[in-house]
């Protein structure tokens, strides 16, 4: 269903922007007609979908010198800018299209850092070479298709493992009982700041929770134990500025990617105030063999299953009150012929009060009727075009 | 005679139909007030937006193709054995049923697959949202489509029996005027072929192989194209069952005689001609048609509204006369002598009133010009609501009350719940209906889940979009309490003991203007297919041969998602 959708696009960009890109399946590995035949370094289409930019080395190791591209074949989305990047190696390169195409970086370059780059918007296949050293394999496709997906359900989905390895980050913190509590799936999780733990108001809590890619966690202040504050351990994202001791006081942030996040109080650092939010499900597997299967969604809508549970428990009272209500309107025994079947008949039909033939008949009061239609839709239609239409502000006023 | 004991297999046909249609009914309604309380925020804790269009897809098969579909074939079984006085050819009608009971399973599953969390079935996604209209290239699971082929197919089929029953009945009653019930159904079929082809070839010959994989790519221009030769007739497939009840059954139910035999025949005829070649003013919005082929589309629609308001006059003149009847005078008092106590009656005569109302905004929405202020927001919902939204199943549930009695040989339970339902039905489609249509005029997005934007609010000029949302959710709790009322009188009627005198009777008096002062040629049915496929030929063949011209499946698009 789309939200699933939305929710593994989005565990798809996290991936992807983790560097985790694996390559294409064999189904969708596009056909490049012997294109890489000469081409020493290429092995697959490097799926790097869901991506805004893709750098490729021009002057990578390859075809027996610093003569290739790096990744050679590589799927992007539409919409994706690809950027080459010289690394200065094996003299002057270029990028230009193989054929009629939109890629042209012009002279030749050898300078190290210097970058040509285009943005692809069509889907497609773009071949392209390096004219001075095409002849040694120097070649290199993109391929644009939308999507990104199928591919990897294993790799897209790939987060930390089930039991995240914390690195003795929880040692000294009191209230960490060694789960990390799962949340993936929930649109916001709340965290409290100022939770009971390490001898006094010094604790978050949960300590440590997994969350969907995506998911918002809100960290709400309890008022106890002092000033407080949220800050990433060493580089990271969180940061919630000067320690606050007010209950209610709120710091959110939404984590988009997959990751171990740390984070600590400040103040209370040392007596160990610290917490984590595990970003993105464990791998699909148990043992973590990487051939992560798509986890079989099965869930279906809440209501849903309220509904039946309640709609299973009353069918035996509206069973009984049904069978009560037929016993009840029995027909009499009497009624009842040879055969046990009672015999049905309709209803007489009433003679009418005034007998009115085809010529003492005028439908005058249906010509009253059609004249009073016609003069109603009349007014519909000033109302609606001149009151409702023409009374709000017009693209023409 | 009791119909039940007169056609016993028949009967036991139409039942069959008639449980289908209800449990269809039950479960659409229910996915129905699931939207009507989250897009209008009132209530979002039954699904997330994103499955949003999982319920509306389910909404709007389980309904508009499953409920109608099966109501009026069981509606029909029972029209042609009723007037042709003969059982229906009963291997013919029952495999129809039980292709048509396979199509709907599949596409339920394929639906609620979506529900349940798009399981991997047969190397595709358990999944369908689709919606109704089922444009390439939102892709559903195989499954779906073949459901909806196999539905279509087992209509045809079901047809076949009724073209049977009428073969042997003119072959022993040569040189008779075909009676009016199986005159309209027959007419109606007629239409129903000419127009699902287009649908057929789209998911046979395109969706079908897509989903599968077999071909990469279709013409999205073309698949819409043949979705809507056939997504506009498929409106008059559920409104002829409504006008042959009007026709026949209302006027003796309001106590008068049907004003005119020879102006229904031409009423349908009128149909057949016209229901096709209109399609394109489901798609004023498309690029890629030239305006020319737009224009026709939309004259042709004009043309269209003729037999509607024909309909209008004969029905309201015959129900007029009924009230006569029963001793009422004036221009408007006459209204108050009928018998507004019947739930058939009132239930009809609501779903044609509300008709009425739901004839104006179709107009709006047939001019090319006016199209443009309402294509794709909430007033187009409020549009179809009342035309297959009530004046189909408000009629479809009225007229059980009087049918299904007949059809068990068991008396209606819960009179007085039956009485109550067509008014609450028509209260709660009032409010919603009313609403949407003015929300669509202030911009308000249909198929949307959420119809809120950041650093825009939608503003209505007499009222505001919150008493618009307001509306349209107690709007929708009043419709779906009017559905369950309706299940339940059902349930209890079927449950109830056979025998014994039931409160209704299927006399029918003779029209005031009979068969005998039509031309013969109105039942000719070859020459007005052959000009209903002359006109299909003119509006649908240069479109047509400019969209395969460019190769049948381009431009193309793969399915979406990929």
């Amino acid at each position: 269903m789309a939200l699933r959708r939305r929710e593994f696009v989005q565990t798809a960009v996290a991936g992807a922007a983790l560097g985790a890109a694996g390559t294409v399946t064999a189904q969708e590995e596009p056909d490049y007609g012997g294109w890489f035949d000469d081409v020493s370094n290429y092995d697959g289409t490097v799926d790097k979908r869901g991506q805004d930019t893709v750098e490729i080395a021009v002057g990578a190791q390859g075809n027996n010198g610093a003569f290739a591209f790096a990744p050679p074949a590589v799927m992007v989305s539409p919409g994706t800018e690809v950027v080459w990047t010289w690394t200065g190696e094996g003299g002057g390169h270029n990028v230009v299209s193989d054929g009629d195409g939109p890629l042209d970086s012009g002279e030749l370059v050898s300078e190290q850092g210097a970058t040509y780059s285009y943005t692809f918007e069509s889907e497609g296949m773009f071949k392209y070479v390096c004219e001075p050293h095409v002849g040694l394999g120097m070649k290199g496709a993109v391929v644009v298709r939308p999507g990104g997906g199928s591919s990897g359900g294993g790799t897209a989905q790939q987060g930390p493992p089930a039991n995240p390895d914390y690195g003795g980050w929880f040692d000294d913190v009191s209230n960490y009982d060694g789960e990390t509590l799962d949340r993936t799936g929930q649109d916001s999780v709340e965290i409290a700041v100022g939770a009971q733990g390490n001898n006094g108001a010094f604790a978050f809590d949960p300590p440590a929770v997994r969350v969907s890619p995506g998911t918002e966690v809100v960290f709400t202040w309890t008022g106890e134990g002092g000033g407080h504050n949220v800050v990433s351990d060493g580089d990271g994202p969180l940061d919630s500025g000067d320690p606050v001791a007010e209950a209610g006081t709120t710091y959110s942030y939404t984590f988009e990617e997959t990751g171990i996040y740390k984070y600590v109080c400040e103040p209370h650092l040392s007596l160990g105030m610290k917490g984590a939010v595990v970003v993105g499900g464990p791998p699909g597997g148990s043992g973590g063999g990487g051939g992560g299967t798509q986890r079989l969604p099965v869930s279906g809508p809440r209501w849903l299953l309220t509904g039946s549970v309640l709609f299973a428990f009353f069918t035996p009272l509206l069973y009984a009150a049904a069978m009560r209500h037929r016993e009840s309107t029995r027909p009499p025994q009497d009624l009842v012929g040879e055969d046990g079947t009672v015999p049905v008949e309709e209803a007489t039909a009433a003679d009418p009060a005034v007998e009115l033939g085809h010529e003492e008949f005028d439908p005058t009061g249906t010509a009253a009727l059609v004249a009073f239609y016609f003069v109603l839709i009349a007014l519909l239609w000033v109302f609606m075009y001149f009151v409702e239409f023409l009374g709000r502000v017009s693209v023409i006023g | 005679m009791v119909f039940v004991d007169e056609y016993p297999k028949t009967s036991k046909l139409v039942r069959s139909e008639f449980i289908v249609a209800f449990v269809a009914l039950g479960i659409g309604a229910l996915f129905g007030i699931v939207q009507a309380l989250h897009r209008t925020g009132m209530f979002r804790g039954f699904v997330s937006s994103a499955d949003y269009y999982t319920l509306l897809t389910g909404h709007g098969v389980l309904l508009a193709l499953v409920f109608t579909t099966f109501f009026i074939a069981g509606l029909f079984a029972w029209g042609v054995t009723n007037s042709l006085e003969r059982e229906l050819p009963q291997r013919i009608a029952w495999s129809a049923f039980w292709l048509m009971l396979t199509g709907t399973v599949l596409a339920a599953v394929a639906i609620l697959g979506g529900v349940f969390g798009a399981p991997s079935v047969f190397g595709h996604d358990l999944e369908a949202d689709v919606l109704f209209t089922f444009y390439a290239p939102m892709k559903a699971h195989p499954a779906f489509y073949v459901g909806a082929a196999l539905i279509i197919v087992g209509s045809w089929i079901a047809g076949l029996a009724y073209f049977k029953a009428l073969w042997a009945w003119r072959a022993e009653n040569p040189g008779e005027r075909i009676p009016l019930k199986t005159f309209m159904i027959v007419t109606t079929m007629l239409m129903w072929y000419i127009s699902t082809i287009g649908v057929a070839v789209e998911v046979v010959v395109f969706l079908i192989p897509w989903s599968l994989g077999l071909i990469s790519q279709v013409d999205p221009l073309l698949t819409r194209t043949l979705f809507w030769y056939f997504g506009h007739p498929v409106v008059y497939f559920w409104l002829m069952p409504a006008y042959l009840v009007w026709y026949t059954i209302l006027p003796k139910l309001a106590g008068g005689r049907l004003f005119s035999d020879p102006l229904a025949r031409i009423v349908f005829v009128l149909f057949l001609l016209l229901s096709t070649p209109v399609g394109f003013h489901h798609q004023y919005v498309d690029p890629g048609i030239p305006e020319g082929f737009k224009f026709i589309a939309m004259t042709n629609t004009m043309f269209l509204l003729l037999p509607s308001l024909l309909t209008a006059f004969t029905v309201v003149a015959s129900v007029e006369h009924g009230a006569r009847q029963r001793g009422g005078e004036g221009y408007f008092n006459w209204l108050r002598s009928l018998p507004w106590g019947e739930p058939a009656f009132a239930g009809c005569m609501l779903a044609g009133l509300m008709f009425a109302a739901g004839g104006f905004s179709g107009m709006i929405n047939a001019g090319m010009n006016i199209n443009y202020l309402i294509h794709n927001t909430l007033w187009v919902p409020g549009h179809f609501h009342l035309t297959v939204g009530t004046a189909f199943a408000l009629t479809a549930m009225a007229i059980s009350y009087w049918l299904v009695p007949q059809i068990t040989g068991k008396k209606l339970q819960r009179r007085s719940v039956a009485i109550a339902q067509p008014y609450v039905w028509f209260v709660g489609m009032a409010l919603m209906s009313n609403a949407m249509h003015r929300a669509g005029l202030a911009g308000i997005p249909r198929r949307t889940a959420e119809p809120t934007y950041d650093e825009f609010a939608f503003e209505g000029l007499v009222g505001t979009v919150a008493e618009m949302r307001l509306q349209i959710a107690i709007g929708g709790l009043l419709l779906f309490l009017g559905a369950v009322m309706f299940l339940a009188v059902m349930a209890e009627t079927w449950l109830a003991h056979r025998g014994g005198r039931l409160s209704v009777n299927s006399d029918f008096p003779a029209p005031l203007s009979g068969p005998e002062h039509s031309p013969r040629i109105l039942d000719n049915y070859k020459l007005w297919t052959a000009i209903a496929l002359v006109l299909i030929v003119i509006a649908y063949g240069p479109p047509l041969a400019s969209m395969l011209a460019d190769g049948v499946t381009m431009p193309g698009s793969p399915p979406i998602p990929v």
